[in-house]
């Protein structure tokens, strides 16, 4: 449990608020105008909170109220001017082409946040991938001859599992869309063509070797249909 | 790991499968691969993964005094 106490000199120590259950409180800065500003971390996400607090009670004398979502570190000085600081990570990941021995070949275009799925067409031109820009997972083109990437997808759902034709000229992939899925099958050139119905099972599909787009539901449970 | 195979009305394996090698660094998902092979198997395709950057940004907040009164 995480808490905000205040200490005076000498002896006194008062728990003047309390976090709610997994949610971590850090920072605090008392500001000449009568609050309390703090940071506030709940599943990763941290915000910034104020609270009146009074000088004369030494404790909180409002409800606390958000300053802002994004925040970190407060620090309010004399002119009433806040300043904090907004931290983002970001992982990244690279294609890279090792031979059967696992020795590093060399990388493949520049790289991406989310990298996953990767599905090297037939042709061994193109890699179709997952990858993610700005909080969306698109599928994502990767020329090998010119190192360079493009974004197949726009739609701002989340796309999964690419698979190519046997011909090349289209992938095959699902969409999770609030609580369905569904698959789309996709000419390289940007045309969808074919949808199946959305369902509430989380789906992948592969083209099989007519041509033909096989479906695979999976339940929660793991049972595959 | 690899096994040869041969696929026409059915897949078909055809020996005993063996590992190609174990390698560090390869991105963990256990939903979706991270790998994908070319047409005559002697390249692999992974998914390393790269550096990973914190970016801060710092913001100023004007007349702060002003806005909390308001409440």
């Amino acid at each position: 449990m995480w808490a905000l106490d205040i200490l005076t000199w000498p002896g006194l120590c008062k728990r003047i608020l309390t976090a709610p259950a997994g949610e971590l409180m850090t920072g605090p800065v008392y500001t000449s105008s009568g609050h309390l500003l703090y940071n506030l971390t709940q599943c990763g996400k941290q915000g910034i909170l104020s609270a009146p607090f009074s000088t004369d009670s030494l404790g909180v004398a409002g409800e606390p109220f958000l300053v802002t979502e994004k925040g970190d570190w407060p620090s309010v000085s004399l002119d009433h001017t806040l300043v904090y600081a907004t931290t983002v990570g970001k992982q990244e990941q690279q294609l890279v082409w090792v031979d059967r021995e696992g020795g590093t070949i060399g990388p493949i275009g520049p790289s991406l946040s989310g990298l996953i799925s990767p599905a090297v067409s037939p042709e061994d031109d193109l890699i179709a991938v997952v990858g993610r820009d700005e909080d969306r997972w698109d599928i994502w083109m990767y020329d090998i001859g010119q190192g360079s990437r493009s974004r197949l997808t726009f739609d701002g759902y989340q796309e999964s599992h690419p698979s190519w034709s046997r011909e090349g000229d289209r992938i095959v992939f699902s969409i999770a869309q609030n609580d369905s899925t569904f698959v789309i099958s996709l000419a390289t050139d940007g045309t969808r063509e074919q949808e199946t119905e959305p369902g509430p099972c989380p789906t992948t599909a592969v083209y099989n070797l007519n041509g033909a787009i096989g479906v695979k539901n999976c339940s929660i449970s793991g049972k595959m249909t | 790991m690899a096994v040869p195979s041969r696929t026409s009305a059915r897949f078909y394996t055809l020996a005993i499968s063996r590992r190609l090698f174990s390698i560090d660094g390869v991105s963990d998902n256990p939903l979706e691969a991270a790998y994908d092979v070319t047409s005559d198997g002697q390249r692999i395709v992974l998914v390393r993964d790269g550096m990973y950057t914190m970016e801060t940004t710092v913001t100023v907040v004007e007349n702060l005094f002003q806005n909390m009164n308001s409440r």
